[in-house]
């Protein structure tokens, strides 16, 4: 079977950074550093990025460059029984396209409460209060809130307007792979530079307005005693690996539609970088407009509610309605912090979908549109359980859970696979075949020791807080536990399932 | 054959899982809402809806008794309804959750190391069906995690220095003291104070001693600032605020009312980035950009011409993998080879 080509370097360079630069980064990345020693939180990101993130990339390029299939069709080629492996990833990528393709309904309403603002020259409906924001949050998904994880799961109501945005979503989505890989990289030509050029009138907006400058001397000054906490350190990684979409199989089978002899260790040292300087900017722009919410409601910045979806949804969108601005400049800077996400998201949403149609493609031998077509359907039905009032908490959860046992342990596993096996060796020798940047036993020591190390580190660490803090939250430990395993078990036995099956020929 | 056997054992499997995980979201459920319908029960609850939240409460009572380990909450939940509101079979129930309870109580503190949270379900059960048994039962679970008094003693004394201390610059490293003495004391293990212990007299006067020394190492910080004119006021009160409230964080404690907590902002307000803040952004800038724009300056150049003389050619060997790739667009417009071996 004919494998289609990406049309140039350019649009794969790009998709692969667009891939890279998800919501995370401006979500996740900014209330992590302000939590954990501000400037001096970036030090054990640069040693994660230096450690991990980059031999990570350059491993998964290279084996999709050198294998020329999905990450389990690649590690069906290193070794027959580490196929389970590839799939493990691809069905962890394919609840987070699905989270993430609801996500995007989120920011699109938000955005559409935005709009209706600017046009009617009024004021942010969410207030300007933390309160007010969070109030509104409840009342677009209510009782989101909760902390009981039984609770996420029960009493689902569908928001109507979040299903409609969520159809429009998955339409975009077609839109964008049904044409294959010149349409995805031509999205990115114009998404990613959007993203940054959003993100710098946000930060310039930001900074003009009184407290930013507190807000963003926070996330600069360093607190040394951090360095010495292991929590900080596990939480750069835990944060790196997973905004950067590492350990899912993206990059592999973006990879695997370049002719073998195409550079990629570059690409991996631009894509890096690109996505660590891009959440280094949003460092500035998160933290100052929380330098401005905290002036406008009298607290210090560490009171600033900034976990993920607060950040999104509560904080900033508060601290917009707090700019000394007219309504209108206020409603187009929403829309702007909305449509940012938006793309940021839907980039990394084209890739996570990508991987999961490539395993798919390599395996059935289908029609790329009619898998498309088919997983577009699928998805907007599954993804349509996160437009429900719990949507957003289910979401978290998920991730939560998906992240230190679904995408943790699989990349760790993919590492030691390649390792064990002759693969690591063929993907190195290729990668200085044809790399700009070659390789050596640096980067073989990353991801045979260093990388599984640290992604293994995160799943034991992720499992201990859970059994600590259950009891606190008034979780029934076993239930979180429990949800954690089985999620982990039912990725695995999913994957291996897919493995055993009938395979069809070309 | 076998191959797809295999397949539906294990996705049989995987569903049996996800039901099971169903089950227990379904179960809490079912759970939340006995809470929800038990706790509407008041003294002016219309008597026709009494008498169903009643049965109501003795059937959940029964369920819960008949389990190896009952839900404390809903017990306590479906206890109070029956017998503290004085239901018709109130002292019948009373006699057999005490029974229960103490019985569960005895078991436990007969292990080696007893768990703690069947004990706390246990005793707080207990404490409601007889009331006078209770204190003497804590005594003993407290006593469960050894001696506490060297650790106590310790906590005494640096509550004792940072009272005197209080306000003092010498206060900060006190109050920082009373922190860790607070967590060594009080810290999740096994072999550290249980919960009976901690909210013994003595262990929680000192705990609130040591709160209300910490607050007031806070509040003499931040006097000068409700007081004085910004002149008069030590260059390093701020640094010094946020080590304090960073210390209050750590031992759960509120600083105060939402006027304390403005004026505190006020305080620590920064209008500037601090030197080291400015450098450290530049120098991040700086590898983040200048490495991106090194990278793609190189990777826009191509690799290197390969030297037919070097000794390195045998080491860029690609692998020879089976592949069944072919290329579909033009040569020309290809990622590869023709692009990338630029000479």
């Amino acid at each position: 079977m004919i494998r289609e080509r990406w049309p140039d370097n350019t649009r794969f360079i790009m998709a692969a950074i667009g891939a890279a630069v998800g919501g995370g980064c401006f979500t996740a990345f900014p209330p992590a550093a302000l939590a954990h020693g501000g400037a001096a939180f970036l030090i054990p990101c640069m040693v994660a990025i230096a450690t991990v993130a980059g031999p990570l990339l350059a491993l998964e390029l290279g084996v999709g460059l050198c294998f020329q299939g999905a990450a389990p069709e690649s590690l069906r080629k290193v070794h027959r029984r580490a196929e389970w492996l590839g799939w493990w990833s691809t069905v962890v990528c394919a609840v987070l396209a699905l989270a993430g393709a609801a996500a995007m309904a989120w920011f699109a309403l938000y955005a559409w409460d935005a709009a209706l603002a600017l046009f009617g020259n009024r004021p942010l409906p969410w207030g300007t209060s933390v309160e007010s924001a969070r109030a509104h949050f409840q009342h677009t998904f209510p009782d989101a809130d909760q902390q009981r994880a039984a609770d996420a799961l029960a009493g689902l109501h569908p928001s109507g307007s979040a299903l409609l945005l969520l159809a429009l979503v998955w339409l975009l989505l077609h839109a964008g792979l049904v044409n294959g890989f010149a349409r995805i990289g031509n999205w990115t030509m114009i998404t990613f530079p959007l993203a940054v050029v959003l993100l710098v009138v946000l930060g310039v907006a930001n900074l003009s307005q009184d407290g930013a400058v507190d807000g963003v001397a926070t996330y600069l000054s360093p607190q040394w005693g951090e360095l010495l906490r292991l929590d900080t350190w596990l939480a750069a990684y835990g944060v790196v690996i997973p905004s950067l979409s590492l350990g899912l199989g993206v990059f592999t089978a973006y990879a695997s539609y370049l002719n073998r002899n195409a550079d990629v260790t570059g690409v991996a040292i631009i894509t890096v970088l690109a996505g660590s300087g891009y959440a280094f900017l949003a460092g500035f722009v998160v933290s100052s407009a929380a330098g401005v919410l905290a002036a406008a409601s009298r607290l210090p910045v560490s009171e600033v509610p900034l976990d993920a979806l607060a950040t999104a949804f509560v904080s900033y969108p508060a601290a917009l309605a707090n700019f000394a601005f007219p309504h209108w400049v206020q409603a187009l800077l929403a829309l702007v912090l909305f449509t940012t996400l938006f793309a940021l998201t839907l980039d990394t949403v084209l890739g996570l979908l990508v991987a999961v149609l490539s395993a798919l493609a390599d395996r059935l031998h289908r029609e790329w549109s009619d898998l498309v077509a088919w997983t577009c359907v699928l998805g907007f039905l599954a993804s349509a359980l996160f437009c429900t009032n719990t949507g957003p908490r289910l979401a978290e959860t998920l991730g939560d859970l998906l992240t230190p046992f679904g995408l943790a342990l699989a990349a760790a596993g993919q590492c030691l696979a390649l390792v064990w096996t002759t693969g690591a060796d063929g993907v190195h020798r290729h990668l200085n075949a044809y790399s700009v940047v070659p390789v050596g036993r640096t980067w073989r020591f990353m991801i045979a020791a260093a990388t599984p190390l640290a992604l293994l580190a995160l799943a034991v660490q992720r499992a201990v807080q859970m059994t600590d803090s259950a009891p606190a939250a008034d979780q029934p430990g076993w239930l979180l536990t429990g949800a954690a395993l089985t999620t982990c078990v039912l990725a695995v036995l999913a994957a291996w399932s897919l493995t055993v099956g009938p395979r069809r020929l070309p | 054959m076998r191959g797809r056997l295999i397949a539906i054992a294990w996705l049989v499997l995987a569903v049996a899982l996800a039901a099971s995980f169903v089950g227990q979201v379904v179960g809490a459920r079912v759970r939340e809402d006995h809470f929800a319908q038990l706790a509407d029960f008041t003294v002016e609850t219309d008597p026709d809806v009494r008498g169903v939240l009643l049965t109501e409460a003795e059937a959940v009572l029964a369920g819960e008794l008949a389990r190896e380990r009952p839900d404390k909450a809903l017990l306590v939940r479906a206890f109070a309804v029956t017998v503290a509101k004085q239901g018709p079979a109130a002292e019948a129930w009373r006699v057999q959750v005490e029974t229960r309870a103490r019985s569960r109580i005895e078991t436990e503190l007969a292990r080696r190391s007893p768990d703690q949270i069947v004990l706390r379900e246990a005793w707080d059960v207990l404490a409601l069906a007889n009331p006078d048994l209770a204190p003497g039962l804590l005594e003993r679970i407290a006593a469960v995690t050894g001696d506490h008094s060297a650790r106590l003693a310790a906590l005494r004394e640096a509550v004792v220095d940072l009272v005197r201390l209080s306000g003092h610059p010498d206060g900060d490293d006190r109050l920082e003291r009373v922190a860790r003495a607070r967590a060594d004391l009080i810290g999740e293990g096994a072999t550290r104070m249980n919960w009976a212990a901690r909210e013994s007299a003595p262990v929680t006067t000192l705990l609130n001693a040591a709160g209300a020394a910490a607050l007031g190492h806070f509040n003499a910080l931040l006097a000068p600032y409700r007081t004085q004119p910004p002149g008069e006021r030590a260059a390093d009160q701020p640094a010094r605020l946020r080590a304090a409230w960073a210390q209050l964080k750590a031992m759960d404690l509120v600083a105060g009312d939402a006027e304390t907590t403005a004026v505190y902002a006020a305080a620590v307000r920064r209008d500037r980035v601090p030197p080291v803040g400015v450098a450290f952004s530049v120098l991040m800038t700086g590898l983040l950009f200048g490495g991106l724009a090194v990278a793609f300056r190189r990777v826009a150049r191509g690799p290197s011409p390969i030297d037919p003389m070097a000794e390195t050619l045998e080491n860029v060997e690609p692998i020879d993998l089976d592949t069944d790739a072919e290329t579909l667009a033009s040569k020309g417009r290809t990622t590869g080879a023709d692009e990338t071996h630029a000479d």
